[in-house]
């Protein structure tokens, strides 16, 4: 909470920022997987809130992790959730436009072996990107993202994500 | 007397008749919170064959092996066994999938047999309490067992190797022979002259059922089984399984007031017998 307070505070102060220049802010849905090894692989939820100005955009989104179970056994598994602060440049390539972004993430887990709750850890890292972002009609932006976001229990995590934006101008 | 009333005192007294019978046949039942470490008595079973899991068997007494009470570990308490290292609550949270996933293929938690729940009132009957658990075999074949306690000391380091494996080389797999000669059993002894047990079961078309063992044996390679170890009411063509077991005794963690840890090695084979 200590990370993700301030963060809401910064995209709250950008967002008229980014009116005042014609940019926009959105909301995003998107479904990202996260292969581990050994690991049943997780499908996670991006809940995200955001502002575009003309070149850059900034994200502060929620990861609502499936639990990742080790591969047959559903009763060992790691519950993960995170929140992640990124910041994209957007390159203009025409249609689609190229992202490439950096970022920080905030995690909470808890790990269970037989049910059994064994370890809990939480931190913060960070990662890079790199996207597409599709413009579409009626201020609906279609995403395709990689990320990759560094150490997360030991980890590096491969994000390969979809998603859909909601312009609010 | 009316006869509604008498037949309420018949019914109650015939669920107090009930209630001392039920309480009768069970076991005695002590929680851990209750008993120490340094006062728990534990006979640990360790048991392969040459292919699949190992079975891990644990029973818990309060002082010694004389004790006809069970210990029956409270939600506090935990039994683990391992096939690389004790158990430890220590683990290394910055490595949480690595950790987990080397756990999840090298540890059980082991859970409670032995109780059976009574729906009739509420009433639970208890036989006698054990934890056991099926993990997989590892390669150098030694096994940890760790008791993890709450409000005592964890007793972590119980271990146990297994013996090496072995076959049965007489009587081979579905081989006949008759019950009305005696019958050489080859196995493959070694230089370990652990002490061998054999089990015997039959199970026949009409209706029988016969099992004996014979305990203490020395790992000569041989037993002869004489016609006189099978029941005469064995008739016609009959199933005989025949286990040969090798123990190894291990390392009782010694923070338990008494018990044993044992590692088995079993060896199978089934033949037909006739008379």
């Amino acid at each position: 909470m200590r990370i993700l307070l301030p963060l809401c505070g910064i995209l709250f102060t950008l967002s008229p920022l980014s009116y005042a220049q014609q940019g926009y802010g959105f909301l995003k849905l998107g479904k990202t997987q996260s292969p581990v090894g050994n690991f049943d692989s997780a499908s996670t939820g991006i809940y995200g809130i955001g502002s575009r100005f003309k070149h850059v955009s900034a994200e502060l989104a929620y990861l609502g992790f499936d639990n990742f179970t080790v591969n047959n056994n559903q009763q060992s598994y790691v519950e993960l959730k995170g929140g992640r602060f990124s910041v994209n440049a957007h390159l203009d390539l025409g249609w689609p436009e190229l992202t490439l972004g950096a970022s920080a993430v905030y995690y909470d887990a808890d790990a269970y072996h037989s049910n059994i709750l064994i370890g809990t850890e939480y931190d913060t890292t960070y990662g890079i990107g790199a996207g597409l972002w599709f413009p579409l009609n009626h201020e609906i932006n279609f995403t395709m993202n990689a990320d990759l976001t560094k150490d997360i229990l030991g980890q590096d995590l491969k994000h390969f994500s979809i998603g859909l934006q909601k312009e609010f101008r | 007397m009316n006869s509604a009333f008498i037949k309420i005192i018949k019914l109650t007294s015939l669920q107090g008749l009930l209630l001392s019978v039920l309480t009768a046949c069970g076991s005695d039942i002590v929680s851990s919170d209750d008993v120490s470490t340094t006062d728990a008595h534990a006979n640990i079973h360790v048991t392969a064959g040459n292919t699949g899991n190992a079975y891990i068997n644990i029973e818990l007494r309060p002082g010694g092996p004389a004790s006809t009470t069970s210990i029956e570990l409270s939600s506090r308490d935990q039994l683990w066994a391992s096939n690389d290292k004790p158990f430890s609550r220590a683990v290394d949270t910055g490595n949480l999938f690595s950790e987990l996933n080397s756990m999840a293929n090298n540890s059980i938690k082991l859970y409670q047999g032995g109780v059976f729940n009574y729906g009739f009132l509420g009433f639970r009957i208890y036989g006698d309490i054990w934890y056991s658990g099926l993990i997989p075999t590892s390669d150098d074949d030694t096994y940890y067992v760790s008791l993890l306690r709450d409000s005592f000391q964890s007793a972590l380091g119980s271990r146990v190797s297994l013996p090496n494996k072995f076959s049965v080389t007489a009587p081979l797999s579905n081989e006949s022979h008759s019950r009305s000669n005696d019958l050489i059993i080859n196995w493959q002894s070694d230089q370990a002259n652990l002490p061998v047990s054999i089990s015997v079961f039959t199970t026949c078309l009409n209706d029988v059922y016969d099992t004996f063992d014979i305990e203490n044996l020395i790992d000569s390679g041989s037993y002869t089984l004489v016609t006189t170890d099978f029941t005469p009411d064995a008739v016609g063509t009959c199933n005989t399984n025949i286990e040969v077991v090798k123990s190894q005794l291990g390392q009782l963690d010694p923070l338990f007031n008494s018990g044993i840890i044992t590692g088995n090695r079993v060896a199978k084979t089934i033949f037909i017998s006739t008379d």
